[in-house]
């Protein structure tokens, strides 16, 4: 299988915090990879390094064979990676159709067709019915159809997550990154979420990097993990490895378990 | 279930609507008195203005303060370019005008376009380093920016003739022109609005972060819709100042760009139609509360007018309004046939209903 990124020695500092420590690492095609480690080791700053949010101090990150590192968030994002946020953003006094089509906005790519929008020349009377047509198929694959016109506050917090999930498909992402999709969600949400998330990979065809606390999802759909702390990538391997690595335990129960 | 209309009515009423919006404007033209057809003149530029303003504001989510400024710049081009060149001799008495403007007169129409574009290319060279803050800061940027062309507009005697302003300005303004700005106004920006352009705006409103995570350039749709705000405040300005036919910096003070925000906030800011109703109800209420402000008698007592007394009262009926109806008139809601429709249809069962 090849690679689809590669995290070469990335650094980030904030003043005197190194949040990420020359972070090796690579995603596989196809790959469904968790990242894991306690509460302040950098796994959302690594996220906001891949996706242009941060620039790396140090070390480059390749997409695709294309070194993405100090691109913008939304040149990042026409390239191919999409992602969600730990703390739910949707747009949220728009509709969930909007939300959707708003990430289809990319498709247009030269200022020509803002011109072409306000006269509403054919071409953009088209495109808009294009992207309300593409929109509507994607609600309808992740089951939010019968909500498109609902504001998107007014969902249920499990369907909010999936919205926020659906947006980012719609920008035709080759991979997908995200950021604590279970957080706050009960058992029951959380299966279905994990069913949700292998579906949308190989219906989509997605390579896909996700950061989880809830170890039950991680272990039961990553089919490889990479354990952060401190900044610092201290472990990395499937499920089963992870769960007897010392190292890991350690680094979440502390040393006195392990004696 | 929600009913909406073929799209085909809702074009053909929207037709209609304008022509019979058209005809009442021809009839005030021609019948009505010259303070009735300057209200409706006043009116039509106040739409320009809260249409502008609620692009940049409402729509895009920058909360811009700097509005008096463009219109001031787009008063003072045209303004200089369509005086004549004697007029222009008698006015600058203290400095004479500078060489290429003092030689140069233009017909009304290209003057308003120049001055909307001169406005434009301001919002341009202001909006690339203040939408650089956000928030409260970005506020007192733009807050500063209108300031500063105020004052250099005072102190600019070779150009603007500083304080003592420009006088005898020809009263080009008619309801056509005025009428005819604010529909395109109006047709532009709901247009763009509609756009996948307008649900991007919208988006940067809701969540700047998360715009970007979708692939908006929100910097460069800020600055658009800056431009695009600023523009149109442009040619708002010419035609105020083609309207009242003097201008001063003293007109372009701080308290202009917050009339106007009171109209777009009344409306609903976020609405067009919100900013529309907003700036009619604004400038015509605020001629009814003139009354207020001559003599009148309750039985035996007699009380001398009060200058003033109407900002006073319309200040009191902001505040009540404001606690009752905290997003506007409109909220972030358009009026649309199909609401028209809806509101109607549920008046008709409810009678129907009753009947029973």
């Amino acid at each position: 299988m090849n690679e689809v990124l590669r995290i070469n020695n990335v650094t980030k500092r904030f003043g005197g915090l190194v949040a990420v420590d020359r972070f090796d690492g690579y995603v596989k095609q196809g790959e469904l990879l968790g990242l894991i480690g306690p509460n302040g080791a950098g796994k959302t700053t690594l996220f906001n390094v891949i996706t242009g949010m941060y620039a790396p101090d140090e070390g480059n990150i390749v997409f695709l064979g294309k070194d993405i590192s100090g691109h913008k968030p939304h040149e990042i994002t026409r390239c191919g990676i999409a992602r969600t946020f730990q703390n739910i953003r949707l747009f949220s006094d728009m509709t969930v159709l909007e939300n959707v089509m708003v990430s289809q906005h990319l498709k247009l790519r030269n200022w020509l067709w803002f011109f072409k929008s306000i006269v509403k020349t054919p071409d953009s009377i088209r495109m808009e019915k294009q992207m309300r047509e593409e929109g509507l198929r994607l609600l309808r694959r992740v089951g939010l159809e019968s909500f498109a016109n609902e504001k998107a506050s007014s969902l249920p917090y499990g369907l909010q997550r999936k919205l926020e999930i659906a947006r980012a498909l719609a920008t035709d992402p080759k991979m997908l990154l995200l950021d604590e999709p279970a957080a706050g969600m009960n058992p029951q949400e959380t299966s279905e979420l994990m069913e949700f998330i292998k579906q949308i990979r190989s219906d989509f065809h997605l390579t896909i990097m996700i950061i989880e606390h809830d170890m039950k999802v991680i272990m039961g759909i990553c089919e490889r993990i990479y354990v952060m702390d401190y900044g610092k990538l201290i472990a990395e391997g499937n499920p089963q490895q992870i769960q007897s690595n010392p190292v890991v335990i350690k680094a979440y129960l502390g040393e006195e378990v392990l004696l | 279930m929600e009913k909406t209309l073929p799209n085909n009515l809702k074009f053909f009423l929207t037709i209609v609507l304008i022509f019979l919006i058209g005809i009442l404007l021809f009839l005030a033209n021609n019948k009505a008195s010259e303070y009735v057809i300057l209200i409706l003149n006043l009116m039509a530029i106040n739409i320009i203005f809260s249409v502008s303003l609620t692009l940049i504001n409402g729509i895009t989510g920058i909360f811009s303060l700097g509005h008096a400024g463009f219109i001031a710049i787009g008063a003072y081009v045209s303004t200089l370019l369509t005086l004549s060149v004697s007029q222009k001799e008698m006015t600058f008495l203290i400095k004479p005008l500078i060489y290429p403007l003092n030689q140069i007169q233009l017909p009304f129409l290209p003057a308003t376009l120049i001055a909307g574009l001169v406005a434009a290319g301001f919002g341009y060279i202001v909006a690339a380093p203040s939408l650089r803050l956000i928030g409260d800061y970005l506020a007192i940027a733009t807050l500063g920016l209108g300031e500063t062309i105020r004052i250099i507009a005072n102190n600019a005697w070779s150009i603007t003739n500083g304080a003592l302003g420009l006088k005898a300005i020809p009263p080009y303004t008619n309801i056509y022109w005025s009428w005819g700005w604010a529909f395109v106004t109006v047709l532009v920006i709901s247009s763009l609005v509609k756009s996948s352009y307008g649900r991007a705006l919208k988006a940067i409103r809701e969540d700047p972060i998360a715009a970007k995570a979708m692939g908006i350039n929100v910097f460069s749709h800020q600055v658009v819709s800056f431009v695009l705000g600023s523009l149109f405040a442009g040619v708002g300005g010419a035609l105020w100042a083609h309207l009242i036919t003097t201008i001063d910096p003293k007109s372009f003070a701080f308290s202009k760009t917050f009339e106007i925000l009171i109209m777009a906030v009344l409306g609903g800011l976020g609405s067009i139609s919100g900013a529309i109703i907003g700036a009619s109800i604004y400038t015509v209420g605020l001629e009814f509360l003139r009354v207020l402000e001559s003599p009148f008698k309750i039985g035996f007592i007699s009380f001398p007018g009060i200058p003033g007394m109407r900002m006073v009262v319309l200040s009191v009926l902001l505040i009540v309004l404001m606690l009752f109806w905290q997003r506007g008139i409109m909220g972030r809601k358009e009026l649309s046939w199909d609401s028209v429709y809806a509101l109607v249809a549920k008046r008709l069962k409810k009678r129907g209903g009753n009947d029973e």
